[in-house]
């Protein structure tokens, strides 16, 4: 197969004979990387003794005791926290490189623990009390100081989803949350600002350039967020005429984003998005719809979104 | 060699996108100077239209609706009814496909894996399989359909170089075989199709590496690969204890395994065969599969000795799993072997098999590698 290829190639006059034997030499002693066997192997262990040292200690809690394991618990967070502040980049409002190969893992590692550690403060002492909102702010703030502070997108995607239960938690009045009402207009209302708040955040980046790199993740949350809440408006809130225009307006604004930055990951979801709440008004729209002008919808419906999608060329 | 030319799309380009992924690597090694890049892209140019992974789902996603609304509004407007009708009509609407597939999107339009032509081969294929089928008499062996589903799947794994068409041949030669064989040895057959499968698989893997290696069936690579990881996966089920013991009870109601030593024995051996041979030969799928049956294989042992609780087994196999692999990362960093650490550029076997479905390259997606932004080591 090799030595085909490169026989075209020097017989195209593309590469001479020396080039072409020192690509055999190269391709015949090039050694074999185990990279992915080992990485992978290295992550199944960490999972696999943590699974296991857990389960261990969920079932000798009676004789270490709780107070023994907070404190153990703690200790690893803090001693995660403290590797990360020893190792730190100083800051810059662009993008760092990872200072030591295992930096993001135990920065996450860090905060994961600190989220169990608080966990178990409020599962076994109550500390928060009734004050739900309380135990979902307090992590978030110092997970998106940790996100910004060490450049970390994986910590962001953690504050993220904080800020979202936070809100989610504060907005809802706490029998509806035990009664899991999802389809409350408040519930619905707060997904969609907290998917234009996020869509801010990211053009603020981009546009002042603090931490460029993250506005990815902020589009991400904020398309899904602000997409899964219009759908859900549609669906359970009876004003179509509210929620449709919003869905819309709010694709368009992704797929202008994807087309301009040509992330067809956006653009892409987008019209699935807006593709979901256009049928669903449709067919709320007309009553008794006639099977023929149904799936004439679908044709030409169909056919418009394909050559919307075709007008994307090559992937480059 | 003009036997290629049964492929549909366009073979030049076909080639030059073989060349072009090698010459790219070659080139960020630096054995290949910008300016011969560039010639070598002059030379050997690739007219497809491929687009990004995501519009390829979206462009599939959409096709899909497409194709099933115009099938409903041909189903409301003639209203085929009965059999014979029904046939009529799926056979009529398979050919379309493949013929619109073929003279638009193919020859005219030159999409290749576009979405709109992976959904238009499954959907007319589809179409033409029920078509066949319902015309088969009732009472028809399953041996007898499956053979002319195989056929069908088979000339249109070659046609369209698909490799989850060759998958699906692959896997219904072997279903053939085994329910053949099972019908023919009667009472023998839970004893013999442990071994039948074996064959198969071996078969299998040899066809698809010897074909894999030769030029002229080089546009046929990449199904070759999935058929030859399908071979060793099933090779290694056929004498897998596990597989063999649930079979048997499930279809035979079989009280105990025959020969249950020497499947014990296969169950462990074949990994740890799969792994040494994979480390000799270079060969990264077969290494790769041997991990994963050394997994399979725990899994079944597991299963009928309860030999330690599993917080205690979790724990031991994960410090013994942390402990091998930094004490091998820390060997290949200071010893020079004819393995490394470094990660490889080139696609490797895997990375080509997840390429076939999703594209590394997520678009220019920030977010796609933000929950691990540095796996280097």
């Amino acid at each position: 197969m090799l030595n085909e290829t490169l026989h075209r190639l020097t017989s195209d006059g593309l590469i001479s004979d020396i080039e072409a034997a020192s690509i055999t030499d190269f391709e015949a002693k090039k050694p074999f990387s185990l990279h992915w066997e080992l990485q992978t192997a290295l992550y199944l262990g960490v999972l696999l003794l943590n699974i296991g040292l857990g389960i261990l200690i969920y079932e000798n809690i009676d004789t270490i005791g709780h107070a023994v394991l907070i404190t153990v618990i703690g200790l690893a967070s803090a001693s995660c926290f403290w590797y990360a502040w020893k190792h730190r980049q100083p800051f810059i409002m662009g993008q760092t490189k990872s200072p030591t190969p295992y930096f993001d893992y135990i920065l996450m590692l860090g905060c994961f623990t600190f989220l169990i550690m608080e966990g178990y403060w409020q599962f076994q002492y109550q500390i928060f009390g009734q004050r739900y909102g309380l135990a979902t702010f307090i992590p978030m703030v110092i997970f998106f100081g940790t996100a910004y502070y060490f450049d970390n997108r994986g910590v962001l995607t953690l504050a993220i989803t904080l800020l979202a239960s936070w809100l989610g938690v504060t907005v809802t009045p706490r029998d509806l949350l035990q009664n899991n009402d999802f389809d409350s207009p408040t519930l619905i209302h707060t997904g969609i600002l907290l998917g234009a708040v996020l869509s801010f955040c990211a053009i603020i980046s981009l546009k002042k350039n603090w931490k460029p790199h993250f506005s990815g993740t902020y589009f991400n949350f904020s398309l899904h967020i602000f997409g899964v809440a219009s759908l859900f408006g549609l669906f359970s809130l009876d004003a179509t005429l509210i929620y449709f225009p919003i869905l819309i307006l709010g694709m368009a604004f992704f797929a202008w984003y994807a087309r301009k930055s040509s992330s067809f990951y956006f653009l892409t979801a987008a019209v699935i998005y807006a593709y979901i709440g256009l049928t669903y008004c449709i067919f709320k729209w007309v009553d008794n719809f006639d099977p023929y002008l149904a799936l004439l919808y679908f044709v030409i419906s169909g056919v418009a979104v394909i050559i919307f999608l075709l007008q994307n060329k090559n992937q480059k | 060699m003009n036997f290629q030319s049964i492929i549909a799309y366009n073979l030049h380009w076909l080639d030059a996108l073989q060349i072009r992924e090698k010459t790219d690597y070659w080139f960020k090694k630096g054995f290949i100077s910008d300016a011969q890049s560039k010639e070598i892209e002059e030379k050997y140019p690739v007219g497809f239209y491929s687009p990004n992974p995501f519009i390829r789902v979206g462009l599939a996603i959409f096709s899909f609706i497409l194709v099933m609304a115009v099938a409903g509004l041909f189903m409301l407007f003639f209203s085929p009814d009965g059999r014979f009708a029904s046939i009529i009509f799926s056979l009529i609407f398979g050919i379309g496909l493949l013929a619109i597939l073929e003279k638009v999107f193919i020859q005219q339009k030159n999409h290749y894996r576009s979405g709109i032509d992976d959904c238009l081969i499954y959907v007319g294929l589809g179409a033409l399989a029920f078509a066949i089928s319902e015309s088969l008499p009732y009472g028809t062996p399953d041996e007898i359909r499956f053979l002319f589903f195989l056929i069908f799947a088979f000339i249109a794994t070659v046609r369209y170089v698909d490799l989850l068409l060759g998958l699906v041949s692959a896997a219904l030669a072997v279903a053939i075989t085994l329910m053949l064989i099972n019908r023919l040895s009667g009472v023998y057959a839970p004893a013999i199709l442990p071994f039948v499968g074996m064959i198969c698989a071996a078969l299998l893997y040899f066809m698809a590496i010897n074909f894999g290696k030769k030029y002229d069936f080089r546009f046929w690579q990449t199904p070759l690969l999935f058929v030859e990881a399908a071979a060793l996966l099933l090779f290694y089920a056929s004498g897998n204890y596990w597989v063999i013991q649930n079979v048997g009870q499930d279809f035979y109601q079989m009280e105990s395994v025959p020969l249950a030593p020497f499947f014990w024995f296969l169950t462990f051996l074949v990994p740890a065969a799969y792994i040494f041979l994979g480390l000799r030969r270079h060969d990264r799928l077969l290494l790769d599969i041997g991990f994963f049956c050394v997994v399979a294989a725990i899994a079944s042992f597991r299963y009928y000795f309860n030999v330690m609780p599993l917080a205690w087994a979790a724990t031991l196999a994960g410090a013994v799993l942390l402990v091998v692999s930094r004490l091998c990362i820390q060997f290949l960093k200071k010893e020079n072997s004819s393995f490394t650490f470094e990660e490889d550029e080139s696609k490797t076997a895997i990375q080509r098999m997840q390429g076939a479905f999703i594209d590394e390259n997520f678009g220019q997606m920030p977010a796609a590698k933000s929950g691990s932004s540095g796996t280097n080591y």
